[in-house]
């Protein structure tokens, strides 16, 4: 019985130390300029984020207890804690989920394979190329996690090709999967679409009443910055990792005879197609009106009824539990807006540096850039986005290119398997390690943080 | 995984071979699962079904399985709440299970060996310190930790004896290995100080009645010092060692480690902590 227990408390370990550390800060005397509901909801802030990093609970679970501490520590009323869950942000989250499973469920990933072999040919770089930039493109528009999900195949299919056991062949294996994953995360800031951290900033810009970002607008801002960054990250990639061959001839053809097997498009292809264009446009031209989230849920409607997905493939699926943890971050960092907690931290942050952030905007933008890409390797990006947008629009600065630094900032997550979707699936092959991320990783890193430092000194001030 | 085979021969066990892998990030998890159904519409396992195919065929090279009979079928994967078994069908079925787990390899073969009739836990590595306490603490049954294993070595057995109630279990269980692998056995027992305790006196003296009476060619050995270095040097590389695992209070066993667990650290060779 007390092995059991010694057991649990083991494997609880961060959940003890969070709830003890909760206590401690609660039973403290209030610092002066806050309020009790903002020191409050500081309080449970610190306590989530321990529990996201080290998973000591299951997800649903932290989602579930923010609700309950909101109302207990009397932040917020019980409806009004309700309606914070649940926003255009999250209907987007929600959809752009279960729009990731209904169109992978097509097998558009032949016809993509084909297309991309068509532009680059055999030789290795210009397959790395063209992974790079076809990813990048493609999740520009539909996500991180769909596009690596339909094109991992194509990759792992090439290495296998090209030698039975990948380990043989590690600077072709990290190389064309780096280019999948890094291209991918790349894209994620091109649109709002691309990553639902950008709906969440947008749907706080317009909740704060700072700025109505629409899809275009959006574009304007980030698209420029993916595209200089395309040269730039994929020179670096192709001087990171040596492949063993110049060329995969063998190994092309392979893959275009298995891939030529599947015949022409399909009806429900083409179907599936002509839906993303709609719900593409809706997005550009409706969003503004009606919400990127109701846009992502029509899609969603649209593809189940035209049978094109079912309903119980969506279910089994969908991971809920991000949806849910992600209502709950956003209802969070509403209450730290609204509760002056955000302001409160912002201000301590900035006398904290002895005016250096008020008199220098490069010092401003760095610190927020800077923080947040650290942060985001370590969290999640959304999740970065959910809890830290709040805090650093309050910095002093123009809040609306701050919260802009920010949700582009996190998506910087070059460095660790857990800094983006992208990263995660390409870590679970097994066949890339976690130092392959830091040796690919910091230069891009660096690269990616001085184009949106610049970005934020010389082109974001003149569109704003 | 050839220790494996080999003692479950020696006991005509049933054999779980059981591949422990990392777990997603729960945040990320959902990417990871549309990007592997997406795989298998290519033929392209997960990582841990590769490896447990690997695992089969090796059980194959060591003659445990049929070499004859059918090649190992990533179709026949059954999915339970926590784990993935791959089904061999007809007689492997029975005797041997591959098993894939996610998450932390304590959590996972914990949960593993509870509620299932497991009687030895067999693991590589034993040198990260951390893992080596817990699973020697919180798996519930014996374990034998494969440290620097030569598959071409003649091992003889060295029972560690002492006046705790493991080790009538360890001598019985060591005198099967013993008697399988038909070699002899070395009874060691280690005092602090310069006298042996009638505890101590007492176990060796019945350990080695019971090897005599199982006809086991062993060899008594009285000597002091701290025990975990005399049993590793003792052991050294040539012997497996063999002792009952602590029933030190758990939380002392948890802030300070245990006897068992230390040895494990410091030995050269494979250790068997019988519970």
């Amino acid at each position: 019985m007390l092995r059991s227990i010694l057991y649990w408390v083991y494997q609880k370990r961060w959940l003890l130390f969070a709830v003890a550390l909760g206590a401690v800060l609660y039973n403290l005397p209030r610092p002066d300029g806050i309020s009790t509901e903002g020191y409050r909801t500081l309080i449970i802030a610190v306590v989530v984020v321990i529990l996201i990093i080290s998973e000591a609970v299951p997800l649903p679970g932290i989602a579930l207890m923010i609700a309950v501490l909101q109302v207990t520590f009397a932040i917020a009323g019980p409806s009004e804690v309700a309606q914070s869950y649940m926003s255009d942000a999250v209907f987007f989250i929600m959809g752009s989920l279960m729009l990731a499973v209904a169109i992978v469920r097509q097998g558009l990933d032949a016809r993509l394979t084909l297309a991309i072999l068509k532009l680059t040919g055999t030789r290795v770089k210009s397959i790395m190329w063209g992974f790079f930039v076809i990813s990048m493109l493609l999740t520009s528009f539909i996500g991180e996690h769909t596009v690596v999900a339909m094109l991992l195949p194509v990759a792992l299919t090439l290495i296998r090709n090209t030698s039975e056991d990948p380990n043989e062949v590690p600077g072709l294996t990290r190389m064309l999967l780096f280019a999948l994953a890094y291209g991918s995360i790349i894209g994620s800031i091109g649109t709002p679409s691309g990553g639902a951290r950008n709906v969440i900033m947008i749907n706080y810009l317009s909740d704060f009443g700072l700025a109505k970002i629409g899809y275009l607008r959006w574009m304007i801002f980030a698209y420029p910055l993916m595209l200089v960054q395309i040269p730039l990250a994929g020179w670096l990639l192709s001087r990171t990792f040596k492949p063993e061959r110049d060329r995969l001839d063998s190994a092309v053809h392979k893959l275009k005879a298995k891939v030529a097997a599947a015949g022409p498009l399909t009806g429900q292809q083409v179907l599936a197609i002509i839906l993303f264009i709609i719900i593409f446009l809706a997005w550009v031209f409706l969003s503004d009106r009606i919400g990127l989230g109701i846009v992502a849920l029509a899609g969603v409607f649209l593809y189940l009824t035209t049978g094109l997905v079912q309903w119980q493939e969506i279910n089994q699926r969908t991971n809920w539990g991000v949806v849910l943890l992600f209502a709950a971050a956003i209802s969070l960092g509403v209450q730290l807006k609204n509760t002056g907690a955000a302001l409160w931290v912002a201000q301590q942050i900035v006398a904290g540096t002895g005016g250096l952030l008020e008199q220098f905007a490069l010092a401003q933008y760095g610190l927020v850039v800077v923080f947040t890409t650290v942060v985001a390797n370590i969290m999640s990006p959304s999740a970065t986005v959910a809890m830290l947008g709040p805090l650093f629009m309050n910095f002093g600065g123009d809040p609306v290119l701050l919260g802009l630094a920010t949700a582009v900032s996190s998506a910087f997550g070059y460095l660790m398997a857990v800094g983006a979707p992208a990263g995660m699936i390409i870590a679970a092959t097994g066949l890339i390690r976690p130092r392959d991320f830091v040796q690919a990783g910091w230069r891009i890193t660096l690269a990616s943080i001085t184009v949106l430092l610049l970005a934020l000194l010389l082109y974001w001030p003149h569109i704003r | 995984m050839q220790i494996g085979s080999a003692v479950a021969n020696a006991f005509s066990a049933d054999l779980s071979v059981v591949y422990v892998g990392d777990r997603p990030k729960d945040l990320l998890s959902g990417g990871v699962k549309l990007a592997g159904n997406a795989l298998l519409n290519w033929e392209i396992n997960h990582p841990g079904v590769d490896v447990l195919r690997w695992a089969y065929r090796r059980l194959q090279d060591w003659n445990f399985i049929d070499p004859s009979l059918e090649q190992f079928d990533p179709t026949n994967l059954v999915a339970d709440a926590d784990r993935i078994r791959v089904i061999l069908p007809h007689v492997h079925g029975e005797k041997i299970s591959l098993i894939f787990r996610e998450g932390d390899p304590v959590d996972q073969l914990r949960k593993e060996t509870e509620d299932r009739d497991y009687i030895l836990t067999i693991v590589g590595g034993g040198s990260r310190k951390r893992l080596t306490r817990h699973l020697a603490q919180f798996v519930d049954t014996s374990i034998l930790f494969v440290k620097n294993f030569d598959p071409d070595w003649n091992y003889k057995v060295l029972l560690c004896v002492d006046d705790s109630p493991a080790t009538k279990r360890a001598v019985i269980f060591g005198s099967r290995v013993a008697q399988h692998f038909k070699t002899p056995v070395d009874l060691l027992t280690v005092s602090k100080t310069q006298r042996f305790g009638k505890g101590y006196r007492g176990a060796a003296h019945w350990a080695r009645r019971y090897l005599d009476r199982q006809n086991i060619a062993c060899e008594q050995h009285l000597k002091t010092g701290d025990p975990v270095t005399v049993f590793t040097d003792f052991a050294g590389t040539e012997h497996i060692l063999i002792m009952g695992k602590s029933k030190m209070n758990p939380l002392k066993a948890f802030i300070k480690g245990t006897k068992p667990a230390k040895t494990v650290l410091k030995a050269h060779g494979p250790v068997i902590l019988v519970k």
